[in-house]
């Protein structure tokens, strides 16, 4: 059953970005400076969206881990923060394509691609560092509070093209600057497809996380006997 | 249609389906390790059992 649900969700993410996709090419004009390229924006901010809302998730249930000590807490913040971190991957690579087409080159060091880069790398090295830790509570610990830690650069991105009196060359987010309307829709099923993808990913990564436990239960028992 | 900068769509497009291939593939690979290291645990744990 979980395995289904697993596949249906995942083909199901899979057919309504091909069909978003569709939508586009059939019912939009392309945006008027940026052509065919102004597109981009519907893989790129919904990305970054699932990272985001994973990577909150992971906060919450890392908080929740430290005062219960539970193990299903930590499973599910390791699997929001792997699914997380390969959306904020496309959304970083998705945008250096963007960059290099309007503004000419790959990346600059600009306050908001800067701080989106430490989010990645962040939370990159949560996922490096978990497994160096053998004994499983020690691991869970120390990984709740680097996720802790992390999601500290979370606002920081969302600041960063917000805040008054600092320079950036990212474009204000199309919501906030009334340009929403006209791509209400691609925008939307953008994110209800990634959100259906995210779901499928997490339910594979949490399934392994808990056979994990087995093994490493099914090891004590061993060393016991 | 105007097809100005669809080269640039596509390789972004691209990109993220590559992306996404390589995670669920590393993802299935992973489970396999997994499902092969607790049969072998789980034959392990049963031939201490019995002796």
């Amino acid at each position: 059953m979980r395995e289904k649900a697993t596949y249906a969700l995942g083909i199901l993410g899979a057919i309504v970005m091909i069909w978003n996709l569709h939508h586009i090419f059939t019912q939009m004009a392309p945006e008027a400076a940026q052509g065919m390229a102004g597109w981009i924006l519907f893989i790129h901010v919904p990305a970054d969206f699932m990272g985001d809302i994973l990577y909150t998730i992971a906060l919450v249930t890392s908080i929740l881990f430290l005062v219960k000590k539970d193990f299903t807490y930590d499973s599910i913040s390791v699997a929001c923060i792997e699914v997380g971190t390969m959306f904020i991957l496309v959304n970083l690579v998705t945008g250096s394509i963007w960059g290099k087409n309007q503004w000419g080159i790959w990346w600059t060091w600009d306050l908001r691609l800067t701080t989106q880069l430490m989010k990645f790398l962040l939370y990159l090295g949560y996922l490096v560092v978990r497994p160096a830790i053998a004994e499983a509570t020690q691991r869970a610990t120390m990984s709740a509070f680097i996720a802790i830690f992390a999601y500290a650069d979370v606002p920081l991105v969302m600041m960063a093209i917000r805040l008054p009196n600092v320079r950036t060359q990212h474009p204000s987010p199309v919501i906030e600057t009334g340009g929403i309307n006209s791509v209400a829709v691609p925008f939307v099923v953008g994110i209800i497809a990634q959100l259906l993808m995210a779901l499928a990913l997490m339910l594979v990564r949490l399934h392994q996380e808990n056979t994990r436990r087995e093994i490493d239960s099914l090891r004590r028992e061993l060393h016991a006997l | 249609m105007d097809v100005t900068n669809l080269r640039f769509l596509f390789y972004a497009y691209s990109a993220a389906w590559i992306i996404i291939t390589i995670f669920v593939l590393m993802l299935v690979s992973r489970g396999r390790k997994i499902d092969r290291e607790l049969a072998r645990l789980k034959a392990l744990v049963e031939d201490k059992e019995r002796s």
